[in-house]
């Protein structure tokens, strides 16, 4: 059997997806070769250690400690051992004295309960990343509430869901499938393991169905909300989640604001985006230098898609649009063996929606825009400019692409599949300059009456 | 039941600070013997309440990661007689070869986690990067796959060489201190 027959065996026996034929095909090599058996060790114990480095094995869950005893780290580590946090070493310490004392409990006095068996009170979290927090990475803490006047924070409830959340913010957290915000934002994902997991708000109350979602709560208790993957539901706040509290079902792409507990949903049309990851940046940070809003015309009931705003986002791999498709998301790509547009590179990037999401009539855009800028059009090429394209803005000569798209859509039935096999729609690349604070409407993407059958423009604005 | 008189007088901070200070070198020994990471964390909770429970037995003139060794060997053991039904990775005399061979290693208890941190910050930000997502952020080699456009086999072929660099860098930076 080959080398590589032996890697993909230890990959299927370390994710325990490995069969009886495998497994033993496996012990087979292990017994024939020392080579192979220093491999698996090697394998085996880094696979352990990393597992246990970055957090994903379970600390005894006795291991309870306060942030609050902790003096404030501002200092960034992208990889921190176990080893060298003393507040893990503590937590350890805390949990093996507890064992002991649990020990003692079991094998020896049964009718004594030991004094340092504790209950616990709030949700054990593991820190993932952390920047101007009082945590550290690789640390495992208990919180009940959390108040953060700045920096940001990437932690995994023990229900499995990862909250990436930036400051001020002001969360509660009730159990480890339930949260309360109270102020800021908070982008929390559920993956399979916490389907139905809860954020509470002044004025909503949101089930996450799964599996990503990012939330917002201003100063006058109003919510926004943007489903960046799956669905949530959106429930009147104060009330129990049923058919008759149930404001809207959300899904990907779909954002929407509760301005108080009594009002009425509303469509919220741009929400602006991280730039490096998939999470809101909400209403206490600015959007962008130079983009001040993006509506449309849409009047639609129950329509609820959303234009996102990434700022300085416009790099290889940007996000193009969110869709209704899971986790790809649509990007945009340099032309094949080419670099990607210089130009471009560093500019607010805005996310449109598809046309099967629209339906008639087709929109204007209108972005409000600050200070001089570029703005550009990325239109798929295969189709044929409109006058308000052709009139308005110059083709620069640059090309993008937009994809992997998929192959069951209109807009994808006579694209040729790259050298990968996935499909990709080319755009060019229009600009118009725009000398000061203005309004700028961009049209309908094709020509009125002509079927559409081609992907939507993508925005792009860089400050000049 | 009689407890012995070293059972109610309970472990020591010494004691207590080296088995703290053994859990992630245990935890990787448990996950060798057992082949992945699926029951390890009950196995470990099973051995230190041993470890507890016998805490008078230890000398403190022998290493006592080799102590603790052969008390989560046994809870592996036991491990595996009550998932007989299951699929085991190794056979008895697989794991009676590699306990051995772990057992045997001379090494600092957590002195690895110290050294594979410096090993990690020696490789590029895209291989910290997929070490995170599969470690840091739980995410299944495949999905990591399907969101580079990549294959899943190419994937694991990727970690597995990941894997083996961390693992010879830890190795050449413990050999170097030993030298020094």
């Amino acid at each position: 059997m080959s080398k590589e027959s032996f890697e993909h065996l230890c990959h299927v026996v370390l994710e325990g997806t490995a069969d009886e034929v495998q497994l033993e095909q496996f012990r087979a090599h292990l017994r024939a070769d020392v080579a192979q058996r220093k491999a698996y060790v090697d394998q085996t114990q880094m696979h352990a250690l990393l597992t246990w480095q970055q957090g994903r094995a379970a600390i005894p869950e006795l291991a309870l400690l306060s942030p609050t005893n902790v003096a404030p780290q501002p200092k960034i580590r992208t990889f921190r051992s176990r080893r060298t946090s003393p507040l893990l070493q503590a937590a350890l310490a805390a949990a093996v004295l507890l064992m002991v004392g649990f020990a003692f409990w079991q094998f020896g006095d049964h009718g004594r309960k030991p004094d340092s068996v504790t209950v616990a009170k709030g949700v054990s979290v593991d820190i993932l990343a952390s920047e101007g927090s009082p945590y550290q990475v690789g640390e495992r803490v208990v919180l009940e509430k959390l108040r953060m006047d700045r920096g940001s924070l990437r932690f995994r409830i023990s229900s499995g869901a990862v909250v990436d959340l930036e400051g001020p913010v002001i969360l509660e957290f009730v159990n480890p499938m339930r949260l309360r915000l109270l102020l800021g934002n908070i982008t929390i994902d559920v993956g399979s393991e916490a389907k139905g997991f809860v954020l509470d708000t002044a004025s909503a109350l949101l089930m996450d169905i799964g599996t990503r979602f990012g939330a917002s709560v201003g100063n006058d208790g109003s919510t926004d909300v943007l489903v960046l993957e799956g669905e949530v539901e959106v429930y009147r706040a104060g009330e129990l989640p049923t058919q008759k509290s149930r404001l809207a079902s959300l899904y990907e792409g779909e954002a929407a604001r509760m301005a108080n507990r009594e009002a009425k949903i509303q469509r919220l049309q741009a929400l602006a985006l991280q730039g490096d990851r998939l999470a809101i940046r909400g209403l206490n940070a600015p959007d962008s230098e130079v983009i001040t809003g993006v509506t449309d015309n849409i009047k639609k009931a129950n329509f609820y898609r959303c234009y996102t705003i990434t700022p300085g986002g416009m790099w290889e791999g940007a996000l193009a649009s969110l869709v209704h498709r899971g986790h790809r998301k649509l990007s945009w790509r340099a032309m094949p063996d080419q670099l990607f547009p210089a130009e471009l590179e560093g500019a607010d990037v805005i996310g449109t929606f598809q046309r099967q999401s629209i339906h008639q009539p087709l929109p204007d855009i209108n972005l409000e825009l600050s200070r001089p800028c570029a703005v550009y059009v990325l239109f798929d090429s295969r189709a044929e400019p409109p006058e308000w394209l052709r009139q308005g803005f110059r083709d620069t000569g640059l090309r993008l692409r937009s994809g992997p798209w998929w192959p069951d859509l209109f807009e994808t039935k006579k694209l040729m599949p790259d050298a990968n096999g996935e499909l990709y729609v080319v755009h060019s690349v229009w600009r118009k300059d725009v000398p000061g604070s203005a309004t700028v409407t961009l049209g309908a993407p094709t020509i009125v009456s002509e079927k559409y059958r081609y992907a939507m423009y993508g925005i792009a604005v860089k400050p000049l | 039941m009689e407890k012995t008189k070293a059972d109610a007088s309970g472990p020591t901070p010494e004691f207590v600070r080296l088995l703290t200070a053994s859990q992630s070198a245990m935890y990787a020994f448990i996950v060798s013997l057992l082949g992945g990471v699926n029951d390890a964390h009950d196995v470990l909770q099973e051995a230190n309440m041993k470890l507890c429970r016998k805490c008078s037995e230890y000398d403190p003139n022998q290493p006592f990661l080799r102590w603790a060794y052969a008390f989560a060997r046994f809870e592996v053991m036991a491990c595996r007689k009550r998932n007989q039904r299951s699929r085991l990775v190794l056979d008895d005399a697989l794991l009676a070869t590699f306990a051995d061979e772990l057992e045997g290693s001379s090494e600092d208890a957590d002195q690895r986690l110290k050294v594979l941190e410096t090993c990690m910050e020696r490789m590029t930000p895209r291989q910290r990067e997929l070490i995170t997502a599969r470690y840091g952020q739980g995410e299944a080699v495949q999905d990591i796959a399907c969101r580079l456009s990549r294959s899943e086999n190419a994937m694991a072929a990727l970690f597995y060489r990941l894997r083996k660099i961390l693992a010879d860098c830890v190795q050449s930076v413990i050999g170097n201190e030993v030298r020094a």
